[in-house]
């Protein structure tokens, strides 16, 4: 027992947060779906009709957290995949990659939710409005992500060659959070902001409980994925042969 | 409470198509997401125990 006491003096390592993340994704995924249920509620059942969008506003409760989420996991799987090019470690890559589908998922809501909204609002399903254009990009930007890593066979390789496209795809989500100031698109301003919130606050509080509950949902998934990657990559260890025994 | 009826609530104003087609379509993408990485799981440890129980076989094997 003393002698493997040695491989746990990294934090990072991928046995070590493989059985963090076993202990940790039921707790995120119970919070999400408690504060889902809830954010619902509130939503569908406690927040009044829009003066000016009627019933269709309440589609917010869905595409306001998917869109942040779609623009955030970005950001947090570029961060990831950075450090893994800095620093060279393993742990890093991997959870760059679980982060990705989950992200071009959310990016891929966001738009759909965007156009179920812009129909019956602006009479289009689409336009090639800033920041439309601009999640259209990120949607891009995952699936080139996924598509270079899966390109190359080798891993660490992969991990370096698709952490400089995470990197340098960044630069977009700065552009689509400010695209609505920037440009006089038609897409709305952000309706929270520090100075307070044009919304009623039961809007405000169902919209907030639902982007919590996608964050629990994200950060679940996210350590379930990274867990399926880490037992394939190191399949030939002797931890794994262990911890599947 | 917002709604009189489960019609009302369902019609959701007239704009029931868009509403629903929202929530479910990000109901499905989530379900189907949670569904994929459970498979990912199932078939990644089968065939793991697969590699170990072969090569256990072929250490275990009688060599005369």
């Amino acid at each position: 027992m003393k002698t493997s006491v040695t491989h746990w003096f990294k934090f990072a390592s991928p046995q070590n947060f493989y059985h963090l993340a076993g202990k940790l994704w039921p707790w995120f995924a119970a919070l999400a779906t408690v504060l889902c249920a809830i954010g619902l509620w509130i939503g569908f059942f406690v927040a009044p009709v829009d003066a000016q969008q009627g019933q269709g506003y309440r589609i917010i409760f869905v595409h306001v957290p998917a869109s942040q989420m779609s623009m955030f996991i970005y950001l947090v799987m570029a961060a990831w995949a950075g450090i893994g090019l800095a620093f060279n470690t393993r742990l890093s890559g991997m959870v760059a990659s679980a982060l990705a589908p989950t992200g071009a998922l959310f990016a891929f809501l966001s738009l759909l939710t965007g156009a179920l909204w812009g129909k019956p609002m602006w009479g289009a399903w689409w336009v090639w409005d800033a920041r439309l254009t601009s999640t259209l990009i990120l949607l891009f930007l995952y699936l080139g992500f996924m598509a270079l890593h899966a390109s190359i066979d080798d891993p660490r390789r992969a991990d370096r060659a698709s952490a400089v496209l995470a990197l340098v795809g960044a630069v977009n989500v700065p552009i689509i959070y400010f695209s609505v100031k920037w440009w006089n698109t038609l897409h709305q301003g952000a309706s929270v902001s520090l100075k307070g919130s044009s919304m009623a606050s039961t809007m405000l509080t169902g919209m907030l409980v639902m982007v919590v509950a996608f964050w629990m949902y994200a950060i679940a998934i996210a350590l379930f994925r990274v867990r399926n990657i880490i037992l394939d990559r190191e399949r030939h260890t002797e931890w794994v042969k262990h911890a599947v025994a | 409470m917002q709604w009189h009826s489960w019609a009302e609530f369902w019609a959701m104003g007239g704009y029931g198509f868009y509403v629903w087609g929202s929530f479910g379509v990000t109901a499905l993408v989530i379900v189907a997401e949670i569904w994929q990485v459970r498979a990912q799981r199932r078939a990644l440890l089968r065939n793991l125990l697969n590699e170990t129980n072969s090569q256990d076989d072929i250490h275990s094997s009688p060599s005369s």
